[in-house]
């Protein structure tokens, strides 16, 4: 048979012949498109073994075959009881098995698993068409179609560790807030020594590791000041500590709970948040109330906004307020056993927490509300303070601070001529980054005063693909570098430039 | 390569896959029964391809069916059928070929799929037809017998029944052996397991049963109860394993 690979105007007419060497079984491989053979590797595949899978399906106890506890012929006569009754069990057949793939030597290697694909052969019949180097064709029959995936390299979790994963699912990790901690973190351990008994003390009642052991610290200074409200707060209570005094507080909150809920006060919010948090740190999985407590956190921010979107409440009655709030949280003081700061309830303090709340820690509302400007507490180490325990100076408001985000040692609250100094927090965010830039926040200042929650809702609409806390942080550390003044409009503190 | 010491093949041991014609360019081509089954069972020439530029620019090609091959069964089997291209063909697909002897190697790659179909002509058609009628003519009918049916009676002597009561005879009666050579025997074949059942042991040793059992009781405990009913095995002093 020679070639006949004549050529008669456009035409080529080639011969097709039958396999020649019939013993050869052809099957194809099919890959993923990126994957494949690369053009000089090592090739080998091996069949996989499936012995102990069939063994255990067909339920084939594994008694040893010779030498002690062996029994001679038991297979066969095994085999034979069963073909009695007419079960005829199918051998196993290590041709039938999916291949092994390894491309390339043993460290760099790529492992693939080909799985027979019997679907595709069924109803068709499929040939490979091979030019030999007569220039003839050589029809093959294929027989057996693989299907080739990559074999997984990392192992799957076991029930525990499922679950141990399940627990955290719902966590949020705020780049923010861990930064925020590790800062505090650092801050805290030179001056541990200061802080004396009452760390301590929080430490060996609530036997947790790390990050409580931050919460447990703030939380316990912000028991003491008797401030909250806002979503760091929530954070940071729940120790066993505050489960104390749960009870009492709940009392008390019942007293004034329908205007509380309405209203966003400090004290109240606070005050739920114990109950709550009381309840979780009964239970004593620590890692499903670490869960908890990062679920609520987040839930805290958005209650709070919503409160506060719906809720616009006279001056008066927010007096009212704040002298229950304030009895409450004088009340709390005394039942705790930690360092007693009394707490000043005055206007412009509440006021303060809501700039600094949205200015720091990303709750997104601001509602001053206070005509007070407020005084220059420079806060360098309010720790000394709380020492001297002067009740005037270590307002909550210093001690807030102290939690958040704060560049270095020299913190000061909003001063006289109510430009807001923010905290810079560490993690450097490209504030220059799509649309958030400080040439946009200038523009818009400059066309008008806005207050920081104007500016927020502003880009919020802009959808920059930004997490609420990340734009709040951004915004802060723009304004920070603007230079602007504020003024109260409509009891609102809205920013304008400077110059 | 991968052969055991019986020189059969373990498939589970990794094989070296030859790769030298990993790329070398292939066709898939995706054939029709009645085609694909004369095609398996032709040696030699199958056919031609015939390759045409067509007018759009794209290469036609026809495959002939060879006449001889054709004309082994009816006559109405289509011969020329186009080879269809997938457009856009893109998938990983890569030829194995195994041989006997367990060897491996890539022989090529695919490069184009194609479907073989024949023309829908009134040829086809026609064939179409006749096998639509071939299908549907039913495997069972009546039809008259001219002559009795031979039935036939049950045996219970079958022939290879027979063979093996002539070697049972040629063996004779089992003579007893010493019972030092007997209880030789019987230890090394405990050697290799540790239960036997007195049929087993009988033959092995080929002796009569009384004769075994008298040895078998010197030597052998006999288990009563469950996991080895019935089974013989040493007694504990003879046992080379230790007890479990």
């Amino acid at each position: 048979m020679a070639a006949q690979a004549q050529q008669s105007g456009a035409t080529k007419s080639f011969t097709v012949i039958a396999q020649r060497e019939s013993k050869k079984r052809v099957s194809v491989l099919q890959f993923q498109n990126d994957q494949g053979f690369d053009k000089s590797g090592l090739v080998s595949l091996a069949r996989e073994n499936n012995l102990k899978e069939y063994r255990s399906a067909y339920n084939i106890d594994s008694m040893p075959t010779t030498g002690a506890g062996s029994e001679f012929g038991r297979e066969a006569k095994e085999e034979a009881r069963r073909r009695k009754f007419g079960y005829i069990r199918k051998k196993y057949n290590s041709e039938a098995q999916p291949w092994l793939m390894q491309l390339g030597a043993e460290k760099t290697s790529k492992k693939f698993k080909g799985t027979r694909n019997g679907g595709i052969l069924e109803n068709a019949s499929y040939f490979i068409f091979t030019k030999n180097k007569d220039g003839m064709f050589e029809a093959t029959p294929v027989e057996e179609w693989y299907n080739f995936k990559p074999t997984v390299s990392y192992n799957n979790l076991n029930a525990e560790e499922a679950e141990e994963e399940f627990a955290r699912r719902d966590k949020n990790l705020n780049m923010f807030n861990i930064m925020v901690r590790k800062r505090i973190k650092k801050e805290d351990e030179p001056e541990e020594d200061d802080k004396g008994k009452v760390k301590k003390e929080v430490k060996s009642k609530s036997l947790m590791l790390t990050e409580m052991e931050d919460w447990a610290d703030l939380s316990d200074e912000d028991g003491t000041a008797g401030v909250g409200g806002n979503d760091s707060d929530s954070s940071i209570n729940g120790t066993k500590v505050k489960g104390k005094k749960g009870k009492s507080k709940k009392k008390k909150e019942k007293d004034t709970d329908d205007e509380a809920v309405e209203d966003s006060d400090d004290g109240d919010m606070e005050a739920k948040q114990v109950d709550y948090m009381s309840d979780t740190s009964n239970s004593d999985s620590d890692m499903e109330g670490r869960a908890d407590k990062s679920k609520y956190e987040e839930k805290g921010v958005e209650d709070e906004d919503g409160l506060r979107d719906i809720v616009v409440e006279s001056d008066d009655e927010k007096d009212k307020k704040e002298n229950d709030k304030k009895e409450a949280t004088k009340a709390e003081s005394d039942a705790s056993s930690s360092s007693s700061d009394s707490d000043s309830d005055d206007p412009d303090r509440k006021d303060d927490e809501f700039t600094k709340a949205f200015l720091m820690t990303g709750s997104k509302k601001e509602r001053g509300k206070s005509p007070v400007p407020r005084s220059t507490t420079p806060t360098t180490d309010d720790r000394k303070r709380k020492l001297q325990a002067s009740p005037r100076s270590s307002s909550p408001l210093t001690k807030k601070i102290k939690q958040e985000p704060s560049d270095g040692k020299s913190l000061s609250v909003p001063s006289a001529d109510a430009r807001p100094v923010t905290p810079v927090s560490s993690s450097t965010s490209s504030a220059s980054k799509e649309g958030l830039t400080e040439d946009a926040v200038r523009r818009y200042l400059s066309r008008k005063p806005m207050s920081s929650k104007d500016l927020y809702k502003l880009f919020k609409s802009k959808k920059l693909g930004l997490s609420n806390e990340e734009i709040v942080k951004r915004i802060t550390n723009i304004m920070k570098k603007l230079s602007t003044t504020q003024q109260k409009i409509g009891g609102i503190i809205h920013f304008s430039l400077s110059n | 390569m991968a052969d055991n010491k019986d020189g059969i093949l373990d498939p589970h041991i990794p094989r070296v896959v030859e790769s030298q014609l990993a790329s070398k360019g292939v066709w898939l081509v995706k054939v029709p029964k009645y085609l694909a089954e004369k095609m398996k069972s032709a040696s030699g020439e199958i056919g031609k391809i015939k390759t045409t530029m067509g007018s759009a620019g794209k290469p036609e090609v026809l495959f002939c069916l060879n006449e001889n091959l054709k004309s082994s069964g009816d006559e109405t089997t289509p011969t020329t059928h186009r080879f269809i291209m997938s457009a856009g063909f893109s998938q990983n697909l890569t030829v194995l070929t195994e041989t006997d002897n367990g060897g491996l190697a890539l022989e090529g790659k695919v490069i184009q799929r194609m479907e073989c179909r024949p023309h829908g002509d009134q040829h086809y058609m026609k064939y179409k037809k006749h096998q639509v009628e071939e299908s549907n003519k039913p495997k069972r009918y009546v039809m008259q017998i001219d002559k009795p049916v031979n039935t036939y009676k049950p045996v219970s002597n079958h022939a290879h029944l027979a063979e093996h009561e002539a070697k049972k005879k040629a063996d004779g009666k089992r003579s007893r052996d010493d019972a030092e050579k007997v209880k030789e025997v019987l230890f090394k074949a405990f050697e290799r397991h540790q239960y036997y059942t007195l049929r087993d042991l009988h033959n092995l040793t080929k002796q009569p049963v009384a004769h075994l059992k008298e040895v078998l009781h010197s030597i052998c405990v006999y288990n009563k109860k469950a996991p080895h009913k019935n089974m013989y095995e040493l007694k504990p002093e003879y046992r080379h394993y230790g007890a479990e």
